[in-house]
């Protein structure tokens, strides 16, 4: 399909970006740790389906229930509370959260709600224990900085993420409660971007806003956007859950042309059929299939299932007409059906002869089911179970129909390859309604003042920094710019701790722990300084940190000292390095007598492998040259 | 003067409900007023669901653009009788089964309709008829004796009127002190009268009160049991419930569904929800004795106290009930009953226990370990405590003796309720001590 002009299409677009935060849960104490060993805890619930305000109940729901669907919530008990079982009411929003959502806010130039309200928000999926998310408005009406622009942003939420799904099974689905509770912060623009490079661009700007906080999770999911499209004369798409940012230009592009051809098909259309025309009167065409080399029908005839057929008055050519790269008109109705009732797929007219049916085959069908070839009909064929039949023929009426009006509202899901499928209806007007376990939140003036004051600077400003004040080598200065140890790296800095080391030790050494499979989340902030000061005072050698900090990972709970000693990376007293020196030199008297100056490198090397993390390098070097001009009487 | 977002109202012509635009320092916002507790925040529900808070400050305007949206109501149900089904008796007194949420407000309220209930869970039909008959109103840690005898009344009227059983919703703070009172006051009841409380607001899709409840109707039209019990969730799994000795369970966790446990007894029951099945875990339980009439003492004694051993005791703790003129008072002791007495500076509680006793005051010794039975003579503490006339309650729950106490001397002469305290009656006392009952969480 060719690229088009999404200006002259009116492409319209909006971003809701989630982002995850590495501080600990938002509403109890447990760390926002995924995890991917067995879970010791399982826990079985049925959710029910809670009457509306208007005294009703959600039917889907309530057929689920009275089905018997249960959730089963796995659990650690090193990792989550009772917090997460719904089996103890939430504490208020845990602070630092909160200081990041309102550092984001003034970043965002946003206004601050006075009074914040945590909300509890129905969701209907078990994807959380408590059958709603908790999510609080923080601010509005702010302005991202975008190609010397402002960008509205309409709401800066605070919320909850959910549990996240393990196994879909029809009568059970099973989540893991790691991811609920993990705090998410939800950006929100206006729909005011107007081409699929500027969504990706401000995709990734709100991204790097983020991560300047250094709160930011890294990693798959942990960000997560929702991206709203339209075009001129077709309707709001929601394309939720987007998760590779690389993909997110070419998702909005593909929605943009699926949108199109829906409005062309639409104009087509229009010039051959009416709505009236469109009616779920199929016909039983069992019979039919049973003769046939087609195997999915005989297949599922023989399991009782039935094939049901449907005229489709003047949709010839249409169902094979392309709506994405690769992506048929009659694909985007199977979707429907997929989702709504889990059918696998239906079979139509502009794909046939194919699947085993022969010419025969379809000359009879569309005799029985009365096509003409003036009207230009087509028809489309279902194989299920009696009922479902039924309820799929009647939903791909309902979708037919929609062609004639053009693009229906509806969220939908991205497929790996661009594309995107049916997912649902857009959600109405959320089902929200105040925490009761919580009061209201002040924001309050001191503490916001005291967030302005100390805002991350910007990438750019960062940059300049490392590189013109700190002298920090590029790679180093661009990785640190936007990594979460940035703020803690210009504290350390400000403090007197040397930059490049430092640097390399929150950048590389870290990552180099962590491939020699140290776990490095026991590496706390604390441990690196004190690390660091070791250093700085001379008691720890350069070579000897990494080390140490790797062992003190493995007993975090161990005091400092006792890790240097196990270690013995302590550094060794100047008496004692001359002795190590001079024990060398004896053993290797002969060869320095022969040679000279000449057996430096040699004997370096044999002391270096017993003095290495106890005494400098530079050290050892001073101490041998003067043995051995001692020993040879020579400079 | 305080800024309050009512005289804004007033000023603006707007009522609370009403939909708004607000104009604030260059910012605009539009919702429905919302009643707030706060004077000096107006609250606003937006379009997107959200509520926020804005604070009143001169210089605001507010706009009347909309009337309220439509009033949020229950959808009442025709109720239906199948005269196949048994009719069970709701008995509302309140808490948090009985809450619903108003959604605009966050606030929570109570409700006791039958349209309500059977809105509320429709699958209650399809066990039994019910009829949801009101009797207070009040969460239980403000219950008082009153309100055991308006309970009683109720379920004698619910017998009278043919009930195949009783289900009474109830908050789960103080449920056990009225399961005891109600298990003592009804003697020989012909019915099944199940407590039902619930610890998760039904306005949660993962409340346990439809279980719970469901449970209760099961257990009550499959059963042959008559008398009081407690009817709530074994585990943290919507799975199954236990029907709990009436005079033998506790809630023993703050927040958790499965709170209530028998202590120093088995479960009469596991009801098993999906399977609607009822798995009996006691042989000898309660049944009707047809011999035996049904009568009811609901007399409960106003002056009955209950006092936490504890180190560093005065006196005057003691003295207290002295000086109010208690006619009962149930000590929850240390160990097997103690009270510290015994040394120098303890020897004052002793002489203020002795007067207590001797002004015909009746002291209960129970065990504020909860698990296990208290033993007047191993030490020689506790013999002195026999000694001057405390009697000690064998493995009766402290706050069962409490309420024990409380309706013994409220029917009984005082030699008698002495005598009945370590009687067992409502099988408050077990006759020896189970090995398989001990598993606190």
């Amino acid at each position: 399909m060719p690229d088009l002009d999404y200006l002259a299409l009116g492409l319209k677009c909006g971003l809701e970006c989630h982002q995850q935060l590495n501080t600990r849960k938002l509403f109890c104490n447990c760390p926002s740790v995924m995890r991917e060993d067995a879970p010791d805890i399982l826990v079985k619930r049925r959710i029910r389906p809670v009457m509306s305000e208007l005294g009703e109940y959600d039917p889907a729901a309530l057929e689920a229930y009275q089905k018997g669907q249960t959730f089963a919530y796995q659990a650690y008990s090193d990792t989550t509370c009772l917090v997460e079982t719904d089996e103890e009411p939430v504490r208020p929003f845990n602070a630092e959260a909160f200081d990041t959502v309102l550092e984001v806010a003034l970043l965002l130039k946003a206004h601050l709600v006075d009074n914040i309200y945590v909300m509890r928000k129905m969701v209907v999926d078990g994807s959380t224990t408590s059958s709603f998310q908790r999510t609080a408005l923080i601010a509005t009406n702010g302005c991202l900085d975008f190609n010397g622009k402002c960008l509205g942003i309409d709401t800066i939420v605070l919320e909850e993420d959910a549990a996240r799904p393990v196994v879909r099974g029809d009568k059970e689905v099973v989540y893991r409660l790691d991811r609920q509770g993990i705090p998410l912060i939800e950006i929100a623009t206006l729909p005011d971007i107007h081409s699929p490079e500027d969504a990706k661009k401000v995709a990734l700007k709100i991204g790097e806003l983020l991560r300047l906080t250094g709160k930011a999770r890294r990693g798959l999911g942990t960000i997560r956007q929702d991206v709203n499209v339209s075009i001129r004369g077709g309707t709001r798409v929601e394309l939720k859950g987007v998760q590779e940012l690389d993909l997110l230009d070419e998702f909005v592009r593909r929605e943009a042309q699926r949108q199109a051809a829906l409005l062309e098909i639409r104009g087509e259309l229009l010039k051959r059929v009416k709505e009236a025309d469109l009616v779920p009167n199929a016909l039983d065409v069992s019979a039919l299939a049973e003769g046939s080399a087609c195997k999915f029908f005989a297949d599922g005839v023989r399991q009782g299932k039935k094939v049901l057929g449907l005229r489709l008055k003047g949709f010839k050519g249409i169902l094979g007409r392309e709506v994405q790269p690769g992506r048929r008109f009659g694909k985007e109705l199977a979707g429907y059906l997929k989702a709504r009732l889990g059918i696998a797929g239906l079979l139509h007219s502009d794909e046939l002869p194919n699947y085993g049916l022969t010419e025969a085959d379809v000359k009879g069908l569309s005799r029985q089911l009365g096509l003409r070839e003036d009207a230009l009909d087509a028809f489309v064929l279902v194989c299920e179970e009696p009922g479902k039949a039924e309820e799929a023929m009647k939903i791909l009426v309902e979708r037919c129909r929609q062609a004639l009006k053009g693009v229906p509202p509806e969220t939908r899901g991205p497929l790996p390859d661009g594309n995107n499928e049916y997912l649902r209806p857009l959600p109405g007007a959320a089902r929200m309604y105040p925490e009761t376990d919580l009061p209201t939140v002040k924001t309050d003036a001191a503490r916001v003042e005291g967030l302005r004051k100390n805002l991350p600077q910007s990438a750019e400003e960062r940059l300049r920094f490392y590189s013109k004040e700190l002298k920090l080598g590029e790679k180093l200065a661009n990785e640190m710019k936007l990594s979460n140890e940035a703020r803690f790296f210009a504290d350390l800095v400000k403090r007197g701790f040397e930059p490049t080391s430092t640097a390399v030790l929150l950048l590389e050494g870290l990552t180099k722990l962590k491939r020699e499979g140290v776990d490095v989340d026991n590496v706390s902030r604390e441990m690196v300084e004190r690390v660091l000061s070791a250093q700085k005072e001379g008691v720890l050698v350069k070579e000897a940190v990494l080390g140490v900090l790797g062992a003190w990972a493995k007993k975090p709970a161990a005091p400092f000292e006792e890790i240097m000693a196990e270690a013995g990376a302590s550094r060794a007293s100047d008496v004692e390095a001359l002795a190590i020196v001079q024990k060398i030199v004896a053993r290797n008297e002969g060869i320095i007598k022969e040679k000279g100056m000449q057996s430096f490198q040699a004997v370096m090397g044999e002391v270096m492998r017993e003095a290495r993390g106890k005494i400098p390098g530079s050290m050892v070097s001073g101490l041998l040259k003067k043995e051995i001009e001692a020993r040879t009487g020579r400079k | 003067m305080k800024a309050d977002y009512r005289e804004l109202l007033r000023k603006s012509g707007v009522q609370e409900g009403d939909f708004v635009e607000l104009a604030k320092n260059g910012q605009s916002f539009r919702g429905h007023v919302l009643p707030s507790a706060d004077p000096e925040t107006l609250s606003l529900k937006l379009h997107t669901g959200y509520n926020m808070g804005v604070r009143v400050e001169a210089g605001m305007e507010l706009k009347k653009t909309g009337e309220p949206s439509a009033k949020a109501g229950v959808k009442s149900q025709a109720l239906k009788m199948d005269v196949s089904l048994p009719k069970i008796v709701v008995l509302h007194t309140g808490g948090t089964i009985a809450s619903r949420v108003n959604y605009s407000t966050g606030g929570v309220y109570a409700s006791f309709s039958t349209e309500d209930l059977i809105a509320m869970f429709p699958e209650l039909t399809r066990v039994a008829n019910f009829e949801p008959r009101h009797v207070a109103n009040l969460m239980s840690e403000d219950m008082r004796f009153s309100h055991y005898k308006l309970m009683v009344q109720a379920i004698q009227a619910a017998i009278r009127d043919g009930a195949k059983g009783i289900i009474l919703g109830h908050g789960t703070d103080t449920l056990t002190y009225t399961s005891a009172a109600l298990s003592f006051a009804l003697e020989n009841p012909p019915v099944p009268v199940l407590l039902v409380g619930s610890q998760r607001s039904s306005d949660r899709g993962s409340s346990d009160a439809a279980i719970n409840l469901l449970c209760a109707a099961e257990f009550i039209k499959q059963t042959d049991f008559a008398g009081v019990a407690i009817c709530m969730h074994e585990t943290s799994d919507d799975q199954a419930c236990v029907v709990l000795p009436g005079t033998k369970a506790r809630k023993m966790h703050t927040s958790r569904r499965d709170a209530f446990k028998a202590v120093n007894d088995q479960p009469i029951a596991r009801v098993h929800f999906n399977e609607r099945r009822v798995e009996y875990l006691k042989k000898d339980y309660p049944r009707v004795d047809k011999k035996k009439p049904f009568t009811v003492k609901d007399g409960f004694e106003e002056k009955v106290g209950l006092l936490k051993s504890h180190p560093n005791m005065h006196p005057e703790e003691i003295l207290f009930y002295l000086e109010h003129g208690f006619k009962g008072l149930v000590v929850e002791g240390t160990g097997m009953g103690h009270m510290p007495t015994n040394t120098p500076e303890n020897l004052p509680n002793y002489e203020a226990l002795k007067k207590l006793i001797a002004s015909g005051c009746v002291v209960v010794m129970t065990a504020q370990c909860l698990y296990g039975r208290v033993h007047p003579y191993v030490y020689t503490n506790l013999r002195r405590l026999s000694e001057i006339g405390v009697v000690f309650a064998e493995d009766l729950l402290p706050e069962t003796a409490f309420v024990k106490l409380a309706w013994l001397l409220g029917n009984f002469k005082r030699e008698e309720a002495v005598k009945k305290v370590p009687e067992n009656l409502r099988g408050e006392i077990t006759a020896s001590s189970r090995i398989d009952c001990f598993e606190p969480e």
